[in-house]
């Protein structure tokens, strides 16, 4: 569908304005605030809806008010091949005309005529997408409502490459969700098929108890029949038993008998033998009476004989304890004596050492004295002489250089020999000197020297100009030398070597004191050996004084040991002797005090056993008197006779208790007495349990299970087979209703993607390579995503929704243009975009405008000046 | 002296109080009070036939635990009896101690005319005729019970016997193990010396004669009870002397046990197996058990399926032999193509045929979602 021009007369403010459109690309209608641009789209509604007859509101609402004249409206449109000039007139005059021309011509009016037009849009044109694709001024800025555009829709359908989706499928859907619906609720299957589950389950379980019931009967028959099995076997061995009982209770009746007379023959027997025994006890006793006082009276004499021994016994053992006594106490002396002389003898040997120690360490004292006198001396010769060997070097030096200087001196220097004839005083330079007859004094003058002899001679001799250097040099020495005589104290260096070697002896004195102090010394000190000394010798004074003189002191040590050694010797020797006595004497007491003990006992024991010796006697005496001994004996032998008689007939009659087997007749009964309570019982009991299930049985035998439980099996087979056909029915409902809606949603999926390509193609224009959409399967726009941001349609701007609207209108003009396109009518829009993005809107209608008719109602012009290719019409 | 001829009815087996768990509620109370007329018409047979007495040789009940109601119409049926009749306790209702004949509804209902053989000891019916029992004492007796009563027996002339037993023979039974058997070469012995002139045999609900000499018979049960049943709803007429034995049926029950196996490759295979059920007479009264077996389309399925529900609405129980059923239901492209959806829901369709043709659980399953879809197209076209 294309609008080719609209033309309004009456409309309104409007009196008469013609519009046309390009038929692609951007038609923009500029004109000011209500100069009629909404009108125009208000006309187009109303040449397709209303009839001229209208009388509705909002016909009568666009009547213009100044006029008495019908608003009129008139409309060229290119649809389905075709073109249309449809006008309608209202309020007055009212008028519908239609021509059509293009394969065929038509011209109609009237009702006709508006019906006719309606069909060709109706079968060309999408009414409700053209409405759809319309963005009003003043509305919500937004995304086109598009779920039930048919045009679309079957566009969508095309561009997803499958047949299209018809109403059958939609009709079958419904039908299929319907029949799911009446198994499966949103949380599983419905009551229906849980009622029948749940009535086959109550039938099983009422199936399982009648069989258990059943199988109870049945064991009961079977133990029935059992018991009555068992009874009928028990009836015979309880009369056998019953037989062996009364037959084993006769025998044991007989062994009574027998053992009563056992019993009757032992009491005999045992009274007979108590009888013999009584005999026999009294013959035993008249011989031991007779025995005893034998035998007391031979003790008696036999202790008397003891006695009179044990008496001289003890009168010798008295006279050894004296002996034994002085003894004791002569080696008790002897050892006293020894001891004495042993501590003498150590004394001795205490002083002597004393005396030993004290000559020591007196030794050693007086060594460290006189070292320490030598050092000391040495020391003062150390102090007061300074030639010590690097002096005696240095004077030793300038001696060299001294006789060095005096050689190269008198060389140079002039030499003046004075020959004496006679012994002559000679004055040099005015000390004077004699020389000897025959002598020669030689001098040696390096500078000037006057030798005179008195009152006769002087002579001058000044050495010449080439001993002036020598001399000097010479001069030098000789001071030098002198310097060192000095610094060793010393007037030459003879005296020098002396005090050198006088005091190399020195300090060796001093050295040899400290080797003296060490070797004698030793660990001690000084005062501690002045200590020990005058200790020792203390000792040893008082080890004299001790002594007091009545006994020489032994001359040497070693004798003061030998006689301590001796001392010592026989202090031992007389210990061990006076132990020996003591020894002897305790034993002498001991047997001393024994054979007195054992004489005063056996007095004791021979008048006891002469007392005992009587009361035997006399009890014998009385014994005798009462029953003699030959009366004891015949008492005996009758009595054994009945003794013996008794024992055979016990004999007798135990052998025939004995054949009569009393313990295997008391066992057996026994066990028949068992054995027929327990027949007797296990027949009461059987019978019991046997009333018992006949009593169950009857009771329940005619409660008619069999035919119950086979009705029950009825009703559950039923039940189960309904439920397996329900079942079955539920299984298909849903598994048809499953993959239904997944290839329907497949389909949509399908759909939807072109619809979302052509967007996002349509929008990279305006926002970048970046820009995506997700779009719902009603088509509408869920979201906006750009790079990493994905913002919902609701939360995007006012702008950037309107932008969105305006790109997907175009999109789907774009989608449908091919057949039933119809044009983008945008009023007064972008109006909340900013300058950048306007442009790139300009450029988007361009672009999408190419294969679409888009007509922009504008009042500013310059909002879409930069629309390439537009075409402006103004309602001004 | 030569003994009487004497007439009398043979029956067995009546089961009183079975019943059939797939049935249908009204199917089992047409069944049950179809098996207690059959035991009206038997007596009426009796009667009409002149028979001196009747014998039930042995589960005149299905079981002991029978309701008191069961037996209590059972007497009720008895008492209009217009001869004896003589009772077997067999091995679904043997004397044991919870048996119903030794319930208080039993004796407290039990017509004079009915006679418990629970010993073996002869009974005189008229002078010269004794029917002896061989009763069952207990599910599982140890030897055979028919040997066991002809041993008290001598052979008395001038009186016929009629031996009355209850259990699988020896020539018949596939147990060799089964102590219970009933040895017939014994059973002929007897007959041979004149001990005994019949033996009425109960247990196999097919009417047989056992060794083909005549007078050792079952009679069948009066009323058919399952598949494998030879000529059930039978009781027998016989007039027995010492040189003659006469046997012959009259028929008691109305129900027939059917069984069909259907190879289906086809539609005209699947237009077959609907007319065979269509045909069926009686419908009321016929028990049909279906094996099916072969491929069938989901088009075909679904009137087979009509035709299935249509006999499970009308016979007397229609079973489908699971166990033995092997049909595999396959979409063709004529199923898919049919469908009026050109979008996902053909798309739909063709994936759940997929789906069937993987065959495995899903299989079935997605046969029968694809089923669904169908009819769901066929509504909403009709619609």
């Amino acid at each position: 569908m294309r609008l080719r021009r609209i033309r309004l007369r009456n409309w309104r403010g409007v009196e008469d304005r013609e519009v046309s459109f390009a038929e692609r690309g951007v038609t923009v209608v500029v004109g000011r605030n209500e100069s009629g641009k909404t009108s125009l789209l208000e006309a187009l509604d109303f040449l397709i809806e209303e009839l001229d007859s209208a009388k509705s509101k909002r016909v009568l609402a666009v009547k213009p008010v100044h006029r008495d004249e019908g608003a009129e409206a008139e409309a060229e449109i290119e649809c389905g091949g075709r073109t249309l000039v449809l006008r309608k007139r209202w309020h007055k005059k009212a008028t519908t005309t239609l021509v059509v021309s293009g394969a065929s011509s038509e011209s109609l009016t009237g009702r006709e005529a508006h019906e006719r037009a309606a069909q060709i849009f109706g079968e060309s044109a999408d009414l409700e997408l053209w409405s759809a694709l319309r963005m009003a001024q003043g509305s919500e800025p937004g995304a086109p409502d598009l779920s039930s555009q048919r045009w679309l829709s079957q566009a969508l359908d095309r561009a997803a490459g499958d047949a299209v989706t018809t109403d059958a499928d939609t009709g079958l859907f419904a039908a299929a969700q319907a029949e799911h619906d009446r198994f499966w609720g949103a949380t599983g299957p419905r009551k229906e098929l849980t009622d029948l589950r749940t009535k086959r389950d109550a039938l099983a379980a009422d199936c399982a108890r009648l069989r258990e019931e059943i199988a109870a009967v049945e064991r009961d028959v079977e133990r029935a029949a059992a018991l009555e099995r068992e009874l009928a076997a028990i009836g015979p061995k309880a009369a056998e038993c019953a037989a062996r009982l009364t037959k084993l209770a006769e025998d044991r009746r007989r062994i009574e008998g027998l053992e009563a007379a056992v019993r009757a023959a032992a009491a005999r027997a045992e009274l007979a033998r108590q009888k013999r025994s009584g005999c026999e006890a009294a013959l035993t006793t008249r011989r031991t009476l007779a025995e005893d006082a034998s035998l007391r009276r031979s003790e008696v004499t036999t202790a008397e004989e003891e006695s009179a021994r044990t008496l001289s016994s003890a009168t010798e053992t008295a006279a050894r304890l004296a002996a034994a006594e002085s003894a004791a106490a002569a080696a008790a002396r002897a050892f006293a004596e020894a001891r004495e002389a042993a501590s003498l003898a150590d004394q001795d040997l205490d002083t002597l050492r004393a005396g030993l120690d004290r000559d020591q360490l007196r030794e050693r004292l007086d060594r460290i004295v006189a070292a320490e006198r030598l050092a000391e001396a040495a020391e003062t010769i150390v102090a007061a002489t300074r030639a010590d060997d690097s002096r005696l070097a240095a004077l030793r030096k300038a001696h060299e250089e001294l006789l060095r200087a005096s050689a190269r001196l008198e060389a140079a220097s002039a030499t003046v020999r004075v020959a004496a004839e006679r012994p002559a005083a000679v004055r040099v330079d005015g000390a004077e000197r004699t020389v000897a007859a025959g002598a020669t004094e030689t001098l040696v003058v390096a500078g000037r020297a006057v030798v005179e002899v008195p009152g006769a001679v002087a002579v001058e001799v000044v050495a010449g100009s080439g001993a002036a250097a020598p001399r000097d040099a010479h001069e030098s020495a000789r001071r030098a030398f002198d310097q060192a005589c000095v610094d060793c104290g010393v007037s030459s260096l003879e005296d020098a070597v002396r005090d050198n070697a006088r005091l190399a002896e020195a300090k060796r004195a001093v050295e040899a004191k400290e080797r003296v102090v060490r070797e004698n010394a030793r660990d001690l000190t000084r005062e501690t050996i002045e200590s020990k000394l005058a200790s020792v010798t203390t000792r040893y004074e008082r080890g004299l004084q001790g002594r007091g003189g009545a006994r020489p002191l032994p001359p040497t040590f070693d004798d003061a040991q030998r006689a301590l050694a001796a001392a010592k010797d026989r202090a031992i020797a007389a210990e061990s002797e006076s132990k020996s006595a003591a020894a002897a004497l305790d034993a002498a007491r001991r047997t001393d005090a024994a054979a007195r003990a054992d004489d005063a006992r056996r007095s004791g024991r021979v008048d006891g056993l002469r007392a005992a010796a009587d009361r035997a006697d006399a009890a014998l005496t009385a014994a005798r008197a009462a029953r003699s001994d030959e009366q004891l004996g015949d008492d005996l032998v009758a009595v054994t006779t009945e003794a013996d008689d008794a024992a055979r007939i016990q004999r007798d009659a135990a052998a025939a208790l004995a054949s009569a087997e009393p313990e295997k007749v008391a066992a057996l009964f026994a066990a028949a007495q068992q054995e027929d309570a327990a027949l007797r019982r296990r027949q009461e009991e059987a019978r019991v349990e046997a009333g018992t299930i006949a009593g169950r049985l009857s009771a329940r035998g005619e409660a008619g299970l069999a035919e119950a439980l086979a009705a029950k099996e009825a009703d559950l087979e039923a039940a189960a087979s309904l439920l397996s056909s329900r079942e079955a029915q539920a299984a298909a409902a849903k598994r048809l209703f499953d993959v239904l809606s997944a290839e329907r949603d497949a389909t949509r999926a399908r759909y939807v993607a072109p619809w979302r390509d052509r967007i996002e193609a349509l929008g990279r224009i305006v926002y970048g390579p970046a820009f995506r959409v997700a779009v719902a399967e009603d088509l509408s726009v869920e979201s906006r995503t750009l790079g990493d941001v994905t913002v919902p349609f609701a939360s995007l701007s006012g702008g950037a929704r309107e932008q969105l609207g305006v790109i997907a209108r175009l999109a789907a003009a774009q989608i449908v243009s091919p057949e039933g396109g119809v044009p983008v009518m945008l009023d007064d829009a972008l109006g909340w975009s900013d300058e950048t993005r306007l442009r790139e809107m300009c450029a988007l209608l361009g672009q999408a405008a190419k294969d679409a008719q888009v007509i922009v109602l504008t009042c500013v012009r310059d909002r879409y000046q930069a629309v390439p290719g537009a075409s402006f019409a103004s309602m001004d | 002296m030569r003994g009487p001829m004497v007439r009398f009815l043979h029956s067995a087996d009546w089961q009183l109080g079975m019943t059939r768990r797939w049935f249908s509620t009204e199917s089992q109370a047409r069944f049950t009070d179809d098996r207690f007329e059959a035991i009206a018409n038997l007596l009426r047979a009796a009667a009409d036939e002149g028979c001196a007495f009747v014998v039930v040789a042995g589960d005149v009940f299905e079981t002991n635990q029978v309701s008191r109601a069961t037996v209590s119409r059972a007497m009720d049926l008895l008492r209009a009896s217009k001869v004896p009749v003589f009772l077997l306790p067999g091995n679904h209702d043997p004397l044991d101690a919870a048996s119903v004949w030794r319930s208080a509804a039993f004796r407290d209902r039990k017509p004079p005319q009915v006679v418990l053989l629970d010993s073996p000891t002869p009974v005189t019916v008229v002078p010269g005729v004794e029917v002896v029992g061989a009763p069952w004492t207990s599910k599982r007796p140890l030897r055979d019970l028919a040997a066991a009563a002809c041993e008290g027996l001598a052979p008395t002339p001038g009186i016929v016997r009629v031996l009355v037993a209850h259990g699988a023979t020896d020539t018949l039974s596939p147990n060799p193990d089964d102590p219970a058997r009933v040895i017939v070469s014994d059973l002929e012995r007897a007959l041979g010396d004149g001990r005994i002139r019949y033996v009425a045999l109960g247990d196999r609900h097919s009417a047989t004669d056992v060794g083909g000499g005549g007078r050792i018979r079952y009679s069948g049960a009066p009323e058919a009870t399952d598949y494998d049943e030879s000529a059930p709803g039978f009781a027998l007429v016989c007039d027995v002397d010492e040189t003659r034995c006469d046997v012959r049926p009259v028929r008691t029950g109305r129900w027939t046990f059917r069984r069909a196996e259907w190879a289906l490759a086809g539609a005209d295979d699947v237009e077959r197996a609907a007319a065979e059920l269509a045909a069926i007479p009686d419908k009321a009264r016929t028990v049909f058990k279906a094996t099916l077996r072969g491929t069938v389309t989901l088009a075909q399925k679904a009137r087979l399926d009509a035709a299935l529900a249509e006999a499970a609405d009308t016979l007397g129980a229609f079973e489908q032999w699971e166990r033995h059923t092997d049909l595999f239901v396959r979409a063709d492209e004529q199923d898919v193509s049919s469908l009026p959806a050109e979008g996902f829901a053909r798309r739909a369709a063709a994936r759940l045929r997929e789906e069937m043709d993987r065959g495995g659980d899903g299989a079935r399953v997605a046969a029968d979602a694809l089923g669904l879809l169908l009819r769901l197209a066929r509504r909403e076209g009709g619609a």
